[in-house]
C-alpha cells in the first residue's frame, strides 16, 4: 500500500516535470522561431540619401515591433546620418485607423525616421518584405547591404548580434558584403504574401 | 539536528506540532503567491502581447499562451499535493521547485531582463518561510539547471544576449548559493528559537498541569470541607429547631392546658349530674318495687331537689365545651407535629399560606399577650421547599416581632400588630411580615443576620435566629430575606422565595 502510493507519487512528479520540461522547450523553441525572409532587390535607386538609407517594415500591430524599434533608435543614435524610413504596412482589406498602434505612436515621438503608410503592403510586395521588423539597409550607392530582424528573438530588445551586424554594415559599406539575419515577428500581408 | 535541542518528549511533540503548523501556514502563503504569479504573468502577457497577426487576421499570442499553459501548468503539481500530503517533505520540494520554476517563466516571459532575476532572490526568501534548510539545495539545483540549460540552448531567454556563455550560469548560481546560505543560517537560528519555544511551552504545560492537579487536590479539599461545613449547618438548624421547640413548649403546653382545663370542669359536672339521674333513677326502681303504687308528689319533690331543668340545659352544653376543647387540643398537636417534624433530604411541594396558619398556632402563646395578628394571604402556588425550615424562619421571625412589640408596649395596656401578607408573581413567592414593635437601630440592622449577635438579655435569645433564617432562605432556597426598619415604629421582614418548575396553584 505504501509503496504503490509512493511508485504513484514519483510517476505523477517525473510525468509533471516532462511535461513541464517540454512546454518551456516549446515556449523558449517558438520564441527564437524566425518569420519568412525573401531576398530583397539588391539594389534600389535612392534620391537625396546620401548616406545610405535604412527601411523598417513593420505591421501596426505587430507586439514585436516596440523591441525592433527600440533597437532601431539605437541603432540610428551610433549611425544618424543615415536616412531612416519607417514603412508600416497595412495588410488588404484594412482601414487607415488599422495603422493605429506602437509604431505609429513611435513615429510621432521620434521625427528623424521618415513614416510610410503602405497601404494594402503595394511596397513592402516591392521590396519582399515578409515579416514585421524586417530592416533593409540600401547604401548611399543603393545597394543592398542588410537585410533582416536586428532583435536577438520575438519581443527582445537590447543586444543583438544582428543590429550590431547592421551598425558594422553602416560603418564599412565599403565592404560590400550583405548581412542576413532571422527576422522575428508577425507576417506582414499574411495569406495575401 | 535540532531534535536534540528539544528536552523532553512533550517538547518535542510541541516542537514537531509547531513546524508542521509552519509548512501548512507556508503552503497557504504559496498558494496566494502562486495564483498571483499566475494572474501577474496573463496580465503582463495582456498587456504587453495579446495578440499576434497574419496580415490582418489576429490570433492569442504565444506570450499569453505560455502564460496560461505553463503557469498553470507550474501551479498544478504543488496545488495537487498541498491538498492531499500537506506534510510530506516531497510537497515542500515541490512547491521549492514550482517557485523557481516561475522564476524561469518570468524571466523568460520579460526576455531575461536582469530586473526579473531579482524573483529567484524573492522566491528563495519566501522558501526560507518553510525554516527547512534542505528546501535550499532544491531552490539552487532547480535554477542552476535551469540556467544551464537555456544557457546552452536560449541565452537569450536568460541573459538577454545572443551569444553562447555556458559557464555564466555559475556566476548566477552562485550569488543564488549566497543568499541561500544566508537564508540557510536564518533558518537553522529560527529552528532553535523553535526548540527553544518549544521546550519553555513544555515546561509551562507541565507546570500548569501541577498546578490545575494541585488545584484539583485543593477543590476537593474545599468541598470535603463544604460539605462538613453544610453538614454542620443542617444540624445547627435542626438544634436551633430543637430549641425553639423547647421554648416554645411551655407556651404550647399553656394553650393545651386551658382547653384541658375546662375539658375537665365540664367532664366532672357531667359525672356529678349522670350521678344525681343514676340515684335519682334507683330511687324510683326501688319504689316501684316495694309498693305497688308511687308517690307523685314524693317524686316532684325528687325532681325539683335534682335541679332537673338545670341538669336538661347544661350537660349537652358541658358535653359540647369538652369536644370543642379536645379540638382545640388535637389542632395545637396537629400543629406542633407538622412543626416539628423532621424534613425530607429532597425539597417538597409546600402550602406557604398553610404553613403561617400552623406558625402562628404554635407561636400563639408568644404573642397573644401583646399583639393582634392580621393575615392578608394571597392565591400561592405550591413552592418546592424544606417547609420545616421555613417554619423555623416564621416562627423565628414571629417570635422576634412579638418581642418588639412587648418591648415597645412594656407598661401599657397597648397591643400591637402583627400584619403576615402573601402574594405571588410568575417567578416568586413573597411573604412580608410587618410589626408595629420597637424597630431595629441602625447601627445594628446590619447585622442581625450575623450569627450570635443579639440584643436580648440572656435567656430570651441566642442570635442565632436571624442568622439560620437568613441561611434557610438564601442558602437553602436560593431566596433573599431582607429587613426594613423604623426605630420606635417597627420592622418588616419580606421573604422572597423561587417558584421551581413543579408547583401548581394551591387549592
Amino acid at each position: 500500500m505504501m509503496t504503490s502510493a509512493i511508485t504513484a507519487r514519483a510517476i505523477l512528479v517525473a510525468g509533471w516535470c516532462g511535461t513541464l520540461s517540454l512546454a518551456m522547450w516549446w515556449m523558449h523553441s517558438y520564441s527564437i522561431r524566425p518569420g519568412e525572409l525573401q531576398g530583397a532587390p539588391t539594389n534600389f535607386k535612392l534620391a537625396k540619401a546620401p548616406k545610405g538609407k535604412c527601411f523598417l517594415f513593420v505591421h501596426p500591430k505587430c507586439p514585436c515591433s516596440v523591441a525592433t524599434l527600440e533597437n532601431w533608435t539605437a541603432i540610428h543614435r551610433a549611425a544618424p546620418d543615415v536616412m531612416y524610413q519607417l514603412v508600416i504596412v497595412l495588410p488588404t482589406g484594412t482601414q487607415p485607423d488599422f495603422s493605429n498602434g506602437a509604431a505609429l505612436e513611435w513615429s510621432k515621438q521620434n521625427r528623424w525616421a521618415q513614416l510610410r503608410l503602405d497601404r494594402n503592403g503595394v511596397f513592402a510586395h516591392q521590396m519582399h518584405a515578409k515579416t514585421s521588423g524586417e530592416v533593409l539597409y540600401y547604401d548611399s550607392q543603393g545597394d543592398l547591404e542588410f537585410m533582416g530582424g536586428i532583435t536577438r528573438a520575438r519581443s527582445s530588445p537590447g543586444d543583438s548580434t544582428a543590429a550590431r551586424t547592421l551598425v558594422d554594415c553602416i560603418a564599412h559599406s565599403a565592404e560590400k558584403s550583405i548581412g542576413i539575419n532571422p527576422v522575428y515577428g508577425c507576417s506582414l500581408l499574411g495569406e495575401q504574401a | 539536528m535540532t531534535t536534540t535541542l528539544v528536552t523532553s518528549g512533550l517538547a518535542r511533540q510541541i516542537y514537531r506540532d509547531n513546524r508542521i503548523a509552519v509548512f501548512r501556514e507556508t503552503h497557504r502563503v504559496f498558494v496566494y503567491l502562486f495564483c498571483l504569479q499566475w494572474i501577474g504573468a496573463i496580465s503582463y502577457s495582456v498587456i504587453t502581447a495579446p495578440l499576434t497577426y497574419q496580415g490582418s487576421h489576429a490570433s492569442i499570442n504565444y506570450h499569453l499562451t505560455s502564460a496560461i499553459v505553463v503557469g498553470g501548468l507550474i501551479n498544478a503539481l504543488p496545488f495537487y499535493l498541498i491538498k492531499t500530503i500537506p506534510d510530506a517533505p516531497l510537497t515542500r520540494h515541490m512547491v521549492t521547485a514550482s517557485q523557481m520554476m516561475w522564476s524561469a517563466l518570468l524571466i523568460h516571459l520579460t526576455q531575461g531582463r536582469i530586473e526579473t532575476h531579482f524573483h529567484v532572490f524573492g522566491s528563495l526568501a519566501f522558501i526560507a518561510f518553510y525554516r527547512d534548510w534542505r528546501l535550499l539545495i532544491t531552490a539552487v539545483l532547480v535554477i542552476a539547471g535551469d540556467h544551464l540549460i537555456r544557457g546552452v540552448f536560449w541565452p537569450e531567454s536568460v541573459y538577454g544576449t545572443q551569444s553562447l556563455q555556458i559557464w555564466r550560469f555559475l556566476e548566477h548560481t552562485a550569488w543564488v548559493v549566497f543568499e541561500s546560505v544566508v537564508l540557510l543560517f536564518a533558518c537553522q537560528r529560527s529552528i532553535g528559537e523553535m526548540a527553544a519555544a518549544a521546550n519553555h511551552e513544555a515546561s509551562l504545560q507541565e507546570l500548569h498541569a501541577q498546578i490545575e492537579s494541585e488545584v484539583e487536590r485543593k477543590t476537593s479539599e474545599l468541598m470535603a470541607t463544604q460539605k462538613k461545613n453544610d453538614e454542620l449547618e443542617s444540624e445547627l438548624i435542626q438544634v436551633q429547631k430543637l430549641e425553639a421547640i423547647g421554648r416554645l413548649a411551655a407556651g404550647v403546653a399553656h394553650e393545651i392546658n386551658t382547653p384541658v382545663q375546662f375539658v375537665s370542669d365540664s367532664t366532672h359536672f357531667i359525672r356529678s349530674g349522670i350521678d344525681d339521674l343514676t340515684n335519682f333513677t334507683a330511687d324510683l326502681l326501688s319504689q316501684a318495687n316495694n309498693s305497688e303504687t308511687l308517690d307523685s308528689r314524693a317524686i316532684l319533690a325528687r325532681v325539683e331537689s335534682l335541679d332537673f331543668e338545670y341538669l336538661q340545659e347544661r350537660l349537652p352544653k358541658a358535653i359540647d365545651r369538652s369536644a370543642e376543647g379536645l379540638s382545640r387540643v388535637a389542632e395545637i398537636v396537629r400543629s406542633m407535629k407538622s412543626f416539628a417534624y423532621p424534613d425530607l433530604a429532597d425539597m417538597a411541594p409546600a402550602d406557604l399560606n398553610e404553613a403561617i396558619r400552623t406558625t402562628l398556632i404554635v407561636a400563639k402563646h408568644e404573642y397573644k399577650y401583646v399583639a393582634d395578628v392580621v393575615l392578608d394571604l394571597g392565591d400561592l402556588p405550591f413552592v418546592m421547599c424544606r417547609c420545616g425550615e421555613l417554619n423555623q424562619v416564621l416562627v423565628n421571625i414571629i417570635v422576634n416581632a412579638a418581642h418588639a412589640i412587648e418591648d415597645r408596649y412594656r407598661g401599657t395596656e397597648d397591643r400591637g400588630v402583627i400584619t403576615i401578607t402573601t402574594k405571588a408573581n410568575a417567578k416568586n413567592v413573597e411573604i412580608t411580615i410587618a410589626d408595629t414593635g420597637c424597630g431595629i437601630p441602625e447601627a445594628d440592622i446590619h447585622r442581625i443576620f450575623e450569627p450570635f449577635f443579639t440584643t436580648k438579655e440572656v435567656g430570651r435569645g441566642t442570635g442565632q435566629g436571624l442568622s439560620i433564617a437568613h441561611t434557610v432562605v438564601t442558602k437553602k432556597h436560593g431566596g433573599s430575606l431582607n429587613v426594613t426598619s423604623i426605630l420606635g415604629k417597627g420592622s418588616t421582614f419580606e421573604i422572597t422565595l423561587p417558584i421551581t418548575q413543579h408547583t401548581t396553584l394551591a387549592a
